[in-house]
């Protein structure tokens, strides 16, 4: 028990704390990210990355359940985030979608509610067919959200996910509530090296997601970040995991990372990175991996008639 | 020794440590209160105005349900609401209801401040037209409070007190009280000792609940810019001496002062630390220290959402 008091934190624009280390739930099957979560929480994580995408929230809340009933963690120990997902964009639905999560995951309120992409699909949407997308009103999107941080909302922090420099700066030209995190992919292969600067420099904490590369993903097979040889070479050094060098990686800078297992031996490694400290000199040697976007959203959000973005430097705006 | 209790004058007895539950989180409080009870504690402290009666009245009777306590060894503690002073039989019978129990351990007059009534139970703080509070000059506290006493005689609740009463305010009540005031609740924490009201109750056998205990968590901070007093270096020094946190030793503080304290939490591992301040004791020495700390800061203030300075 006493190991999750012990995970660091980061402070956001809210003043609130988030631990440095949380559960992703992306690709976590049916019927094992429950106990995922359990086994989580009882080896110290406190913080759980979720989004109704993921198709997992009930299960989630039901393992949330069991862990409030035994006593081993109440509500208030824990940090729960969730994603407005694109089909909920309109501003009446980005209330009841929050509502809907947060009934799903059974937790009473969240403690940082996203929106999941700067794309919008046709309400109820089930995919991502060319026929989906709807028109993009971001800022209609985002004054929904910001209601829903007034006081009885079920959210206490709002932020953004898969937001560019160009699509971040836009949104602040009108936003009253800065987001208080942009969640992005982030790990040494890519390490935003353009986003990064500008978010600190606005006060948005940046939280790191696929922090390992996304191994399992099918996108990407071809891409290994953990094999990268510095990773080996510093595991080596650190009498450490390549996985536990970039995820140390990633917090030393600031950034909060959401690795995903079900693997019990995994997620008790992932956290185990706050006792070592990688040298300056160490961490001056990851500026010269070549980069690389692993996740590129084109074949999901890119689209020449139908999407606002035709290419995928739209999506990104050139940060590739 | 969570159980550690005192006798008040109405011949009860309560608990030193309590668990407060403004703010608490709806659809969390719930489990919250059930660790709670699994902890050991039984003083539990709400009010019409936070909303939660309800919520606090279902995990209660689970408790109970489950065998993890019987209500003889509860101490329940809600508080009338300012819009409700000329209403008072119907709003505890209101509370009671919400908190499916059939007596009260104590029922307090939230605020010595009558408004306009909106409805039993709807704890409204109607502003005028022009914007500020809607205050009803037409009752008297002296009214409110024999109506408290009609409370105690009907076994609606088995001690009455007062609450956010300054000295000229309880000196007062003790002079036209039948049934003495059992409590006073009122905000106090190293920033903010409050020695003289403290003394001057204790004196005349007024229990003090220490409201705010640890000076202000997040709530004060983020709606009144309070300091909290759990970043002071003396106390952090004090704790440190004794292998405590500083909020152990801003609630052990208060419990050597004599008087009750009830901090919220709805994490379990503060659940636990603020429960664990029995098996040690501030020497003297470190009980002047902290009384050197004092800032007569008060964090609690509902001017801004009342427009009015009730402190002026």
């Amino acid at each position: 028990m006493g190991k999750g008091a012990d995970i660091p934190r980061f402070k956001l624009n809210t003043g609130q704390y988030i631990p440095a280390i949380g559960l992703g739930t992306w690709q976590s099957k049916p019927g094992l990210v429950g106990e995922a979560v359990k086994t989580a929480i009882k080896v110290g994580y406190r913080h759980i990355d979720c989004a109704k995408a993921y198709g997992n929230e009930k299960e989630i809340g039901d393992a949330l359940q069991d862990l409030f009933r035994e006593g081993i963690v109440t509500r208030g120990d824990l940090w729960i985030t969730s994603k407005l997902w694109n089909s909920d964009q309109h501003p009446d639905d980005v209330p009841k979608a929050l509502a809907g999560s947060v009934e799903r995951l059974q937790c009473g309120y969240l403690d940082l509610y996203l929106m999941h992409w700067p794309v919008a699909l046709k309400k109820g949407a089930e995919g991502t067919a060319p026929e989906d997308f709807a028109p993009l009103d971001t800022k209609a999107t985002w004054q929904a959200m910001e209601k829903c941080v007034e006081s009885g909302g079920k959210t206490k922090a709002i932020g953004i996910s898969n937001f560019s420099v160009e699509k971040t700066e836009k949104l602040l030209s009108y936003a009253k509530v800065v987001p208080a995190v942009n969640q992005v992919e982030c790990h040494p292969v890519w390490q935003q090296k353009k986003l990064q600067p500008y978010l600190r420099s606005k006060g948005i904490h940046l939280s790191a997601y696929s922090p390992m590369g996304s191994g399992g993903s099918s996108f990407t097979e071809h891409i290994k970040v953990l094999d990268n040889p510095l990773l080996a070479t510093l595991a080596k050094k650190y009498n450490k995991t390549p996985a536990e060098i970039a995820l140390r990686w990633n917090v030393q800078l600031g950034h909060s990372v959401l690795p995903k297992s079900t693997n019990a031996n995994r997620l008790e490694q992932n956290i185990d990175i706050f006792d070592f400290e990688i040298s300056e000199e160490d961490m001056e040697k990851f500026n010269s991996i070549e980069q690389v976007r692993i996740l590129r959203g084109d074949d999901m959000w890119v689209h020449d008639k139908n999407s606002p973005y035709k290419t995928v430097e739209e999506l990104w705006d050139g940060d590739i | 020794m969570a159980d550690a209790a005192i006798k008040l004058n109405s011949g009860h007895s309560m608990p030193v440590l309590g668990l407060g539950v403004w703010r608490a989180d709806p659809g969390v409080l719930h489990n919250v209160v059930l660790q709670a009870l699994k902890l050991g504690y039984r003083h539990f402290d709400c009010a019409a105005d936070y909303k939660n009666e309800k919520e606090l009245g279902v995990a209660l009777a689970e408790g109970i349900g489950q065998g993890l306590v019987k209500r003889e060894e509860l101490f329940i503690t809600t508080k009338l609401w300012n819009s409700d002073h000329g209403h008072v039989m119907e709003a505890c019978k209101d509370s009671l209801k919400n908190l499916q129990i059939d007596y009260l351990d104590l029922y307090l007059i939230h605020f010595p401040i009558a408004t306009r009534h909106t409805g039993i139970g709807t704890t409204e703080s109607a502003k005028d037209v022009d914007g500020v509070l809607d205050i009803d000059v037409t009752i008297s506290l002296e009214t409110t409070w024999h109506a408290m006493e009609e409370l105690v005689s009907a076994g609606l609740t088995k001690s009455i007190g007062i609450s956010n009463y300054d000295i000229f305010l309880t000196r007062d009540c003790l002079a036209y009280a039948k049934i003495k005031p059992a409590v006073n609740q009122i905000e106090t924490h190293p920033y903010f000792q409050r020695e003289s009201l403290v003394q001057f109750c204790l004196k005349h056998g007024i229990a003090v609940t220490a409201h705010t205990p640890l000076g202000g968590g997040a709530a004060n901070i983020e709606w009144f810019g309070a300091v909290s007093c759990l970043e002071d270096p003396i106390l952090q020094g004090i704790a440190r001496k004794y292998n405590k946190t500083p909020a152990q030793i801003a609630l052990r503080w208060g419990v050597q002062r004599n008087t009750i304290v009830i901090p919220k939490s709805d994490k379990l591992e503060r659940l636990k630390q603020n429960r664990d301040i029995f098996d040690f004791k501030l020497d003297d020495e470190d009980m002047k220290t902290i009384k050197s700390i004092d800032k007569r800061l008060r964090t609690n203030d509902p001017t801004r959402f009342w427009n009015i300075n009730l402190f002026a």
